[in-house]
């Protein structure tokens, strides 16, 4: 495809409420601001990571928007808003049956709701929801960037947001998929499970870049697994195959890419297949950069396709890398130096997610962007 | 554009997940276990077209609601009654679950998405498609759409070729206007095709 570029980020996460402090923290050796939930009948306690401040959903998005715009002055009249997260406004259906002691099926508001409020009250194009579980943001990107190369839209505008859902946090503790050491260790030996992150996050993708570009958008491929609703095949060759269709719609190859942005939830089947998925690469003579994010954002679930990607290109831009402590011993060989030499870099990110979905991404960030 | 086949199924709000997983056998050898009512729906509408559909072939489904009956019953399970959810609930909630059950029947393997339903949805899926049929990506797309509101109504339209720009008012039945619509009603009383 052809390159669209991403002007601008916006990301409020538990690591800090901006993109600046949030690359700051974590070249600082912080770690995400956590707060602990029980897990009903069980009694057992979970950890989240929590934005610091939290604010109603609507303010937040609201936030994102203006901050977004009152940098890169974004033309609502000719822009789409695609809306990427698993939850939406799940927050105001929780606290609804709180107050009610009851949730009616009559009492879900429809999946469009947020979409069309922000389209009414910012005059976007158009707007829509993106859901497909932990890919929608990935999604959102790469569909947002295909509609401008069609020339469909000059402008779109991707949010992407995850908030602190008590069913999600039940949920995936039912499923025994969440961390009971409170360590968040993606192929680790000792990995026990994933912790849950709150996170917004926005980006303007446009056709052209402009001396405030932060990254090339080259390419991408987003498939379904059909073999498990809530995985990938084990033996990773469904991954292996949407990174090779993702590489071939960038036009480029595995040497190419420089560093690889790892979707590590840490836990014990997505981390398995992931590293089948990645042995071929792992055998060529020069293996990229492995890396993984989570450990400082928590999972975001349906955000995690761009608050993880706006994180990578910040801390690049510092020429700095998230290295995970303890991390010698990982079942794929994680990134040692924090130290990043490179001041262009190629990333292929990957996102895979419940429902089959997997994503990989390919961009540029770094330096000589505009040429 | 090329429409292909097309397919509509409605119902009423007393139409049993029973009689949605009887009629599905007409088409499915083996229908999914442990599955809800917006799965149902949403399957019914492309299982019914499914001889037309090739392995390559990309799935854009749109719904105007979360599946309620599930999300109903998880927030009354975690929110009013404090306990955990049923795994295959939570599992379900998921909006792209509907999707994945279609994808797996069908045996397509191609790209999936699942899209927040408005007035512009047919001409929102369709351009989605089309981003994955001008690039080759894909040969045919299967757009679905399912609205619950009381009673319901599940549309799927296959598509080949690259869609031409449609309408933003587009509608269902403008859309297939040149092909015959493969029917299924269910009646309050009795279901019947």
């Amino acid at each position: 495809m052809s390159a669209v570029y991403l002007q601008g980020a916006v990301l409020n996460s538990a690591l800090a409420d901006n993109l600046t402090d949030a690359a700051l923290a974590v070249e600082q050796g912080l770690t995400a601001h956590s707060r602990d939930f029980v897990l009903h009948e069980r009694n057992l306690q979970r950890n989240y990571f929590a934005v610091i401040e939290p604010l109603s959903l609507m303010k937040h998005l609201h936030a994102n928007i203006n901050t977004l715009h009152n940098k890169h002055a974004i033309p609502f009249a000719d822009c789409l808003l695609i809306i990427a997260s698993t939850g939406l406004n799940i927050e105001y259906f929780e606290t609804l049956t709180h107050t009610q002691k009851n949730f009616t099926p009559s009492d879900a508001t429809s999946l469009n709701h947020l979409a069309l409020t922000l389209q009414e009250y910012y005059n976007f194009a158009a707007a829509f929801c993106i859901n497909t579980a932990c890919t929608s943001a990935a999604n959102a990107l790469l569909y947002g960037a295909r509609l401008i190369e069609q020339k469909q839209y000059s402008h779109v505008v991707v949010l992407a947001f995850e908030t602190p859902s008590e069913v999600a946090m039940q949920g995936f503790g039912t499923l025994e998929l969440t961390s009971s050491s409170k360590q968040y260790r993606p192929f680790h030996p000792q990995r026990d499970g994933l912790i849950l992150g709150e996170s917004y996050a926005a980006t303007l993708l446009t056709s052209h870049p402009t001396s405030q570009t932060i990254a090339r958008f080259l390419g991408g491929f987003s498939a379904c697994d059909t073999s498990s609703l809530t995985g990938t095949r084990e033996d990773g060759s469904h991954i292996t195959w949407v990174m090779q269709q993702a590489l071939s719609d960038a036009q480029c190859d595995m040497q190419d890419i420089d560093l690889i942005k790892l979707h590590g939830t840490a836990t014990h089947a997505n981390d398995l297949a992931e590293r089948n998925g990645m042995q071929n690469i792992l055998e060529h003579k020069q293996v990229p950069a492995l890396c993984v994010m989570k450990p400082w954002l928590g999972h975001t679930l349906g955000a995690c396709g761009l608050s993880e990607t706006l994180l990578l290109i910040e801390c690049l831009k510092n020429q700095h890398i998230p290295v995970m402590p303890d991390s010698q011993n990982c079942s794929v060989p994680l990134i040692q130096d924090p130290l990043w030499p490179l001041k262009k870099t190629r990333v292929l990110a990957n996102f895979f997610g419940f429902g089959g979905n997997n994503a990989s991404l390919i961009f540029d960030t770094g330096e000589s962007l505009c040429k | 554009m090329q429409i292909i086949a097309a397919s509509q199924i409605t119902g009423c709000a007393s139409t049993t997940d029973k009689q949605l997983k009887k009629a599905l056998q007409q088409w499915l050898v083996q229908s999914p276990r442990r599955v809800d009512r917006f799965i149902l729906q949403s399957l019914l509408a492309a299982a019914a077209i499914k001889q037309h559909v090739q392995a390559d072939c990309g799935l854009y489904v749109a719904s105007t609601y979360p599946a309620r009956t599930t999300m109903a019953s998880l927030l009354n399970t975690v929110c009013a009654e404090q306990r955990q959810p049923k795994p295959f609930e939570f599992v379900n909630s998921v909006s792209n679950a509907a999707g994945f059950h279609i994808a797996q029947q069908l045996k397509l393997n191609g790209p999936n998405l699942f899209i927040s339903a408005g007035s512009q949805v047919w001409q929102q899926l369709s351009m989605l498609a089309d981003c994955d049929l001008k690039s080759g990506k894909t040969q045919q797309a299967l757009l679905v759409f399912c609205d619950e509101d009381g009673s319901f109504n599940a549309q799927a339209v296959l598509v080949e070729d690259s869609a031409a720009q449609l309408a933003t008012s587009i509608d269902f039945q403008s859309l297939c206007m040149e092909i015959d619509i493969c029917t299924y009603h269910f009646s309050s009383e009795v279901d019947a095709s």
